[in-house]
């Protein structure tokens, strides 16, 4: 009896450890198929290269093959039971989701990791090694970000130092008039090209044409899309008596690189902005 | 007695011209520099300081938008009156036909397929003013039947068709991205930015005008405050004049929707509150609306750019809520005849 005792002992301890190293084997598993409901976040998945994971996307995630991944959502709507046909294991979404859709997606089983707006570059690095660790690929991550930081590092050390920090206007908005302020990631493109934001102060991005005139400006940019940057740049040059018109210095920056919070979106934009706001 | 009548609308009309001149001025002089009026003037009628940043701010920032608002304003107040008349319905404005809905869905359609990125800004209103032509002539074909325009068909119709043109909406916002997405709402949300100051004349010459025309119409909307049957007994065309007017009103919508965007209550909360003060009689209540729906306009646009400056809320928010307010309490007072 003693011994059958035992060996249900042996047995339930041996099952235990069985599924508690089971268990932390399963949890530190990688995802194998993963759906990204954000453009930017597509777009860091490519850069980790594991495009090979991604199985969904949604409309306006830039894929490099078509085969790449299968369309499951516009902006604002998904696809469930096409997300649920992929039989995905992740899914990858920043904070505009709406919470209904990760509820439900969470309910279906499916994790989901959510990213917040970053703030800054910094918070942008820090959830690209995130993801990259999510997918187990957090040396690659790094190694991403090492590179990405000393570029920033150079460019920042190629800007002048004998000039004094302009006062510059980044328009992202047409109508009504939008711009950048603290508490935006791009608002690190302004800092770290040794740039005064004309919107320092503010929190929402509207803002009134009448500040920006009387702010007085010393560079304007505009990160349009199209032919709205170019019609924009028109519309400034109508106020001659702006500093910007007067030094010539209004300029159309890349949107697609701008607005990406991607580690070398951000950087590549960084290298445009200040070569523009140097240029002369 | 009738001279008398006369000698009030013309005292009231001074008065109108005399308030919406105090909102030009408080227009040009108010915002986040605030002018003197004595530099105001001196600036405008003397010609002095023409190269300060007051005189830019005036002339090219102020003065557009002052002048769309008195245009827009003006615009669908007078439409607003003009359907009411046709209709004899106090709910009726501007957008209850769905000219507001067709007009947005024509943008929304626009910023979707990146029109506006490809060949100009100028497609937002273009797009706009062909998506309220659409709906009209949608409203119109449809409420005829054999040569006769049916006036309550017609509302129902619009009604139908705005919520229709609502549904296009939600649909093309649901399939495009987020960028599209804020420029659609933003738009819907009304705003008198706009720099192309040929765009800015034309709304005005072209309201303006349709005021001239819709004075020689004034007798038949008169009538017509009697019931159809007995303006044709007056001799009234009422099927022509019925077409006509609210192509005009319909036209006036659409040319001001496209502009500006959707600056909601005007169109209602004026003629009500005309009526309110010098009857039913449509001689005085024509320019009257025209009058009082530009101050209105303008001064809403005040406050939305001052409110919270430096930044700024969209005008359709400040008219919704003041309209809605002003609305609520004339109701609960008065109820006014048509």
């Amino acid at each position: 009896m003693k011994s059958l005792v035992r060996n249900y002992r042996f047995s339930f301890i041996c099952f235990l450890l069985l599924s508690f190293f089971t268990g932390l084997s399963l949890s530190a598993e990688t995802p194998k198929r993963i759906i990204s409901l954000a453009p930017s976040l597509t777009k860091n998945l490519y850069l980790l290269e594991a495009q090979d994971l991604l199985v969904g996307c949604t409309k306006y995630c830039r894929l490099q093959s078509e085969t790449d991944a299968q369309v499951i959502a516009s902006a604002i709507q998904v696809n469930y039971e096409k997300a649920i046909l992929l039989k995905a294991d992740l899914i990858i979404t920043t904070d505009l989701t709406k919470t209904k859709t990760i509820d439900t997606f969470k309910k279906l089983g499916i994790e989901v990791l959510v990213f917040k707006n970053p703030k800054n570059f910094n918070e942008i690095c820090e959830q690209f090694i995130e993801l990259g660790a999510k997918i187990g690929k957090t040396d690659q991550a790094k190694a991403i970000i090492t590179q990405a930081r000393e570029r920033v590092s150079s460019l920042t050390a190629s800007i002048p130092i004998d000039r004094s920090r302009q006062k510059l206007f980044m328009q992202i908005g047409a109508n009504p008039l939008f711009t950048v302020v603290p508490g935006m990631f791009m608002n690190d493109l302004i800092q770290l090209s040794a740039c005064t934001n004309l919107a320092s102060d503010l929190r929402m991005g509207s803002i009134n044409l009448e500040s920006v005139l009387l702010r007085d400006p010393e560079v304007i940019i505009v990160v349009l899309m199209g032919s709205m940057g170019m019609e924009e740049k028109m519309k400034w040059n109508k106020f001659t008596n702006l500093t910007a018109v007067k030094k010539q210095q209004i300029y159309t920056l890349g949107a697609d690189n701008a607005c990406s919070p991607t580690p070398l979106s951000f950087v590549d934009a960084l290298e445009e902005l200040i070569g523009l706001v140097y240029s002369n | 007695m009738h001279q008398n009548k006369y000698f009030t609308w013309i005292l009231y009309i001074i008065l109108l011209i005399v308030l919406l001149l105090f909102s030009v001025v408080l227009g040009l002089s108010i915002g986040e520099l605030n002018v003197k009026l004595t530099d105001l003037f001196r600036m405008i009628f003397l010609g002095e300081n023409t190269d300060s940043i007051e005189f830019t701010l005036i002339t090219q920032v102020r003065l557009p938008r002052v002048i769309l608002g008195l245009a827009v304003g003006g615009g669908l107040s007078l439409a607003g009156v003009i359907l009411q008349g046709i209709y004899r319905n106090p709910l009726v404005e501007p957008f209850t036909l769905g000219i507001s809905g067709g007009a947005s869905l024509g943008v929304a359609a626009t910023i979707v397929l990146g029109l506006h990125l490809t060949l100009g800004s100028f497609m937002l209103p273009l797009s706009g003013f062909a998506g309220a032509l659409l709906i009209i002539f949608l409203v119109y074909a449809i409420s005829m039947r054999k040569g006769v325009l049916h006036i309550q068909d017609m509302l129902l119709t619009g009604v139908m068709i705005s919520f229709i043109a609502s549904s296009g909406l939600m649909f093309m916002m649901a399939v495009t991205s987020t960028e599209n997405l804020h420029g659609i709402i933003f738009w819907i949300m009304g705003s008198l930015d706009e720099s192309d100051g040929s765009l800015i004349q034309l709304t005005l010459w072209l309201n303006l005008g349709i005021l001239v025309i819709s004075y020689l119409f004034v007798q038949s909307l008169n009538a017509l405050r009697l019931g159809e049957e007995k303006a044709m007994q007056l001799g009234i065309n009422t099927n022509v004049v019925t077409r006509i007017l609210f192509i005009l009103a319909s036209l006036l919508a659409g040319i001001c929707v496209s502009v500006a965007g959707v600056i909601g209550f005007v169109g209602l909360i004026i003629p009500h509150l005309l009526r309110m003060v010098f009857g039913t009689d449509y001689r005085i209540l024509l320019i009257s609306s025209f009058l009082l729906g530009g101050t209105f306009v303008i001064l809403s646009d005040i406050m939305a750019r001052t409110i919270i400056s430096p930044n700024e809320l969209p005008i359709g928010v400040i008219t919704g809520i003041l309209g809605g307010l002003v609305f609520i309490v004339l109701m609960s007072r008065k109820k006014t005849r048509i």
